[in-house]
């Protein structure tokens, strides 16, 4: 193709994608960070007896909590107990200050850890600290700031310890408690923390995450529980050599698990890639707004792991500035359970729930405050994601679809190069999955190249590409997918705003934006088929066409309904008979055009159906809408009454 | 000029502003919390289907001397344990249990069930 044809498809893709309004993400504000240089390693776990405890003074109640523990671990308990009473600590924090060095280890003894100290709200210069406010509601402090000023945003601030190692020592993480009781941002942060290992305890009831990991290279996060966050369970930030094993959360308003900005070190690989920055095995992440999510989530291994009872399963974005690591990559999702993510969370935000302090809102009780507009029902989404594997996974009971793939233009990320704006949705890989009792199996917009699917049986597009063909390499995606997009993502849980007429928030039948666009296009060529008809078609077979046309049309709005059936393809073949025949019957420069317009619905019921045409930049649902609008402004003109003189003289 | 012409038709077109004020709003912001249990009687409703707890695992705060409230409705039969207080309760298959009782010590206590050891919330007295 000339170059400024590609140009030129290369603008108006720009433009129509600057429809997108730039809310499709998930993601937070932090100081800006670099990726780690990846020279660390995952940390090994350490048996040894704790350096330093901590624990509360109530014999009694740590009696009562260590009960029904196997015997040699009460007993553990008891003689951990008796030396803290001696020499630990009472609150988290106050131990943490007492690291000295690289490779000691804290215990936390079962208890509930309130850390009054670290509760108050900042006074003094750490109230009026000069720094950015975030757009969430928060100042974005610099590491000395943090330092300076620990307890601003955190109730335990880990910083600048290495080789760390913080254990609870209760039979399970619900034992040892860490309640941020909705005071701060982050019940823990711990920042340029290399080699920090967490294990066996609870940490919950935050205004931002529970465990925030930043900006280091080698953490594991080992059984720990985190819940009841507005956004996130686990925050793993700018970080390399993470590991996440065995651990679960639930009831966040954004995600249970978000390894964000992961370190980017497999940019410009295939498939084939030496390591992962981050893995990710046996957890369970249930009854968020979405189980996983990854805002520039590059390199990370997803495996044996469960997410069910979210809004949606997985989320992989390029949808936010400020994160390393974009366009997202290489994530690969394998072996893991994704099932029944169909949670109706957006009520919360409509009747007002969401709208009290959070401590009001209800998270206890299963209440979730969706931060960010999402298809519910859905499996895993990308939107805007190169280069990642979904594998062998079980995938089932989605009202909506198992696997949603968007595009997202790179000034969405705050770049604005051009030959950056079509970036993402490429080489996106769907093998061996198992899906089952899905409402579709694959929903795409349309946009990328060498996407492919295997063993799908119902998508949108209906002819997917498979791996290993030649498939489509389109710039923008299809239209109606993108103003329905447009439209979707005007929600703000903040202003209480769903927006009407979209599916996502509850809109059905000819509330729906797609049904209503469908409508009244069909209403618009109905009735110029009927005038077409009366005044023009002179053959026996104009009545047969029209009423192939009336019923393709028809069969359009049916299908707008619902999007996964053939009957979007059968209404533009239908339709496409009726222009073809009647522009042949018509011949002349109007008829020939109908001609056009005909193969041209011919041409996008075939894309839609059996094969999405290759090279092509664009699909032809975009040619041939644009041309239906000058073919009605032609048809109005054609089918208008003429006045007598002129029929008289037409007769003569 | 490119980048002006991008700008101002996302500012115009898109919107490209903050992505999510929910912080910023009264009512929403970090600073606002609240931690003192609701007024009334605290209370909870959970059911259990499949070996899955509904709501998941809870957390209710209790203000000692108060009375709790728990009804339970288990599609298993199965035996309800409130520890530290030591309360049972047979749960029967699809019929609701409930147990009321005063919350005379301060701490956090699970109930749970025996049979499928599952913890169905956690009471925090203080």
């Amino acid at each position: 193709m000339p170059l400024i044809a590609r140009r030129t498809l290369s603008l108006l893709g720009l433009i129509l994608v600057l429809l997108l309004p730039a809310s499709a993400a998930l993601a937070h504000e932090e100081r800006e960070v670099k990726l780690p240089d990846g020279t660390g390693s995952v940390p090994v776990y350490r048996q040894g007896e704790p350096d330093l405890l901590v624990c509360k003074t109530d014999k009694s109640d740590f009696q009562r909590r260590i009960a029904k523990f196997p015997d040699e671990l009460r007993q553990r308990n008891l003689r951990l107990f008796a030396r803290c009473q001696k020499e630990g600590f009472r609150h988290l924090q106050e131990a943490v200050d007492r690291v000295d060095g690289p490779g000691m280890n804290i215990a936390i003894l079962p208890g509930l850890y309130l850390e009054e100290p670290g509760q108050p709200a900042p006074t003094g210069e750490c109230a009026d600290l000069e720094a950015r406010w975030s757009s969430w509601g928060y100042q974005i402090l610099s590491y000395e700031q943090q330092v300076q000023c620990p307890h601003n945003q955190n109730l335990v601030a880990i910083l600048g310890k290495k080789d760390l190692q913080i254990e609870g020592t209760g039979a399970g993480p619900l034992d040892v408690i860490i309640d941020a009781q909705y005071r701060k941002l982050n019940a823990i942060r711990a920042d340029m923390t290399d080699g920090v290992y967490f294990r066996n305890f609870t940490a919950q009831r935050t205004t931002f995450n529970s465990l925030y990991i930043l900006a280091t290279d080698g953490f594991v996060i080992d059984r720990m529980l985190t819940r009841w966050n507005d956004e996130y369970g686990f925050l793993t930030f700018a970080s390399d050599h993470g590991l996440y094993t065995d651990c679960e959360s639930y009831g966040n308003g954004d995600s249970g698990i978000y390894p964000g900005s992961a370190s980017n070190i497999n940019d410009g690989l295939g498939y084939e890639v030496p390591r992962y920055a981050i893995e990710i095995r046996r957890c369970k992440s249930h009854h968020n707004m979405v189980g996983y999510s990854g805002t520039a989530g590059d390199s990370v291994w997803v495996h044996d792991s469960e997410f069910w009872g979210n809004l949606a399963g997985a989320t992989m974005d390029s949808a936010f500035p400020g994160h390393p690591g974009l366009p997202q990559n290489h994530a690969k999702f394998e072996n893991n359970k994704i099932y029944d993510n169909n949670a109706a969370y957006y009520e919360h935000v409509r009747d007002g729930t969401c709208a009290k302090p959070p401590a009001e809102r209800g998270y206890e009780k299963g209440v979730v405050c969706p931060q960010i507009g999402l298809p519910p029902g859905s499996g895993i989404i990308t939107a805007g994601g190169n280069w990642n594997v979904f594998r062998n996974n079980q995938i089932w009971g989605h009202d909506n679809a198992a696997f949603n793939l968007m595009a997202v233009p790179a000034f969405i990320r705050g770049e604005e190069a051009w030959d950056k704006q079509f970036d993402t949705s490429h080489h996106n890989l769907y093998t061996g999955n198992q899906l089952k009792d899905n409402g579709a199996d694959v929903y795409w917009d349309g946009q990328g190249s060498a996407n492919c699917w295997e063993g799908v049986r119902v998508a949108s597009p209906a002819a997917l590409p498979g791996c290993g063909a030649t498939g489509p390499a389109r710039v923008v995606a299809e239209p109606v997918k993108l103003v329905q997009m447009y439209l979707c993502n005007d929600y703000s849980i903040g202003e209480r705003r769903l927006p009407g007429g979209c599916w996502w928030f509850g809109s059905s039948g000819l509330a729906r934006v797609e049904v209503q666009l469908a409508l009244g296009g069909s209403v618009v060529l109905a009735l110029m088929a009927v005038l077409l008809w009366r005044r023009r078609l002179r053959s026996r077979w104009a009545l047969p066409l029209t009423v192939v046309g009336l019923a393709g049309l028809a069969l359009d709005v049916l299908g707008a309904l619902d999007g996964y059936s053939v009957l979007p393809a059968a209404a533009l073949a239908l339709t496409g008979l009726w222009l073809l025949g009647a522009g042949w019957i018509m011949r002349g420069a109007f008829g020939w055009f109908t001609v056009v317009l005909g193969v041209l619905h011919l041409v996008d019921a075939f894309d839609r159906a059996v094969w999405m045409l290759p090279l092509i930049p664009i699909g032809p649902g975009w040619i041939r809408g644009l041309l239906t609008g000058v073919w009605v402004l032609c048809a109005v003109v054609v089918v208008a009454p003429r006045r007598r003189a002129e029929r008289e003289e037409a007769a003569a | 000029m490119r980048r002006a012409v991008v700008l101002l038709a996302c500012a115009l077109v898109a919107g490209c502003g903050p992505i999510s004020e929910t912080h910023h709003k009264p009512g929403t912001g970090h600073e606002v919390a609240t931690g003192a249990p609701m007024p009334g009687e605290p209370s909870a409703e959970i059911t259990i289907a499949g070996g899955r707890v509904t709501p998941p695992p809870g957390w209710l705060e209790v203000r000692r001397g108060q009375t709790v409230s728990l009804t339970v409705t288990s599609d298993v039969a199965d035996e309800l344990h409130v520890h530290g207080f030591d309360i049972k309760q047979t749960l029967q298959p699809g019929k609701p249990a409930n147990i009321r009782f005063k919350a005379d010590m301060s701490g956090v206590f699970e109930v749970e069930t025996h049979g499928g050891k599952l913890v169905l919330i956690q009471l925090a007295v203080k």
